[in-house]
C-alpha cells in the first residue's frame, strides 16, 4: 500500500526529545502504540486534532512534524 | 525467550477435538450433549491461549493494537457461530419447533457467552492502557459499512429465494428455518465486518 500525502518527522523527533519511546508518545497524546506505528510508517494520516496533540508533545509547531508530499 | 509457540502448539490437539465435538459427530452420543461438550473444550482452550499470551512479558513489543486483537477474538467467535449453523444447515431446514433445535442451540449460547467473558478478560489484560483510539474509529465505521452491504445482500438473497421459488420446493421453509437464516444472515454480516476490519489493520502495518 502506498503511503499518505501526509509526511511527518516524528521519529525524528522522538530521538531528539530523549529518545522518547513510542509508548511513551502514544500515551501522552492518548492513541495506541501501534497507531504510533502506522503514523511514522506513513500507513496513516491523523485527524487535524490528533496532529496538534502530537506537535504539543513535541513542543513544535504542526509544520514543523507534519508535511505535505508533493 | 518467550515458550509461546511450543505452548500454543499444545492446544491444537484439544481445538480439533473440541471443533470435532461440535460439528462432526451427532450432538448426542451415549446421553452426552457433545456440542456442549465441543464448546466447553473450545472456550477452555481459548482461556489456556489467554492465558499463555499473558505470561509474556510485555517488552511493547506487540504488533497487534487491542482493536486488532478483540477483533480476531471476535472472528473467531463469529467463525465458529456460522461454521455450526453452516454444519447443522440440515437440522434448522427441517425444524418444526424450536425443541428440536435445543442440542445446537446451546453450543451456540455457550459460545457466545465466552466470546463476553473472552472480551472481558482481554480488556482488563490491556488494563490502563488506551485500547481504542482515532484510527479504530475509522476502522470501526469501514467495518460498519461493509457489514451493512453484506447483511443487506444476505436478506436480499433470502427474498428473492422465498419470492421466486415455486411453493413447492420451500417445504424447508418453516418459520424456524427462516428465523434461523435471518440469524445466520447477521452471523454472516458480523463474519464480513470484522474481516475488513482486519484487513484495515493489515495494511496500516503492512
Amino acid at each position: 500500500m502506498k503511503a499518505t500525502p501526509v509526511g511527518n518527522h516524528i521519529r525524528r523527533l522522538r530521538f531528539d526529545a530523549g529518545e522518547m519511546t513510542q509508548g511513551a508518545l502514544a500515551e501522552r497524546v492518548g492513541i495506541t502504540r501501534q497507531t504510533v506505528i502506522a503514523l511514522e510508517a506513513g500507513r496513516y494520516a491523523p485527524s487535524l486534532e490528533l496532529a496538534f496533540r502530537i506537535a504539543q508533545a513535541f513542543d513544535r509547531p504542526i509544520g514543523e512534524v507534519f508535511f505535505w508530499r508533493e | 525467550m518467550t515458550r509461546l509457540p511450543s505452548s500454543l502448539f499444545w492446544l491444537i490437539a484439544p481445538a480439533a477435538l473440541g471443533l470435532w465435538l461440535l460439528v462432526a459427530i451427532p450432538s448426542r452420543w451415549h446421553g452426552i450433549d457433545t456440542g456442549a461438550l465441543g464448546a466447553g473444550v473450545l472456550l477452555a482452550v481459548a482461556a489456556a491461549g489467554l492465558w499463555f499470551a499473558s505470561r509474556i512479558p510485555d517488552d511493547g513489543a506487540s504488533t497487534l493494537s487491542p482493536g486488532e486483537q478483540k477483533r480476531w477474538v471476535a472472528l473467531a467467535f463469529t467463525g465458529l457461530i456460522g461454521g455450526l449453523m453452516l454444519f447443522n444447515a440440515g437440522i434448522f431446514a427441517g425444524a418444526r419447533t424450536m425443541a428440536e433445535l435445543e442440542n445446537i442451540g446451546r453450543p451456540i449460547a455457550m459460545l457466545l457467552v465466552g466470546w463476553l467473558i473472552f472480551g472481558s478478560v482481554l480488556r482488563q489484560r490491556f488494563g490502563s492502557a488506551v485500547q481504542e483510539d482515532e484510527r479504530d474509529t475509522e476502522v470501526v465505521r469501514a467495518a460498519d459499512d461493509a457489514s451493512q452491504i453484506a447483511l443487506y445482500l444476505a436478506v436480499i438473497a433470502v427474498a428473492v429465494t422465498l419470492g421466486l421459488t415455486p411453493p413447492a420446493r420451500l417445504a424447508w421453509a418453516s418459520p424456524i428455518a427462516i428465523a434461523n437464516l435471518l440469524m445466520f444472515a447477521l452471523v454472516f454480516a458480523g463474519f464480513v465486518g470484522h474481516v475488513v476490519a482486519l484487513r484495515r489493520y493489515r495494511r496500516d502495518r503492512a
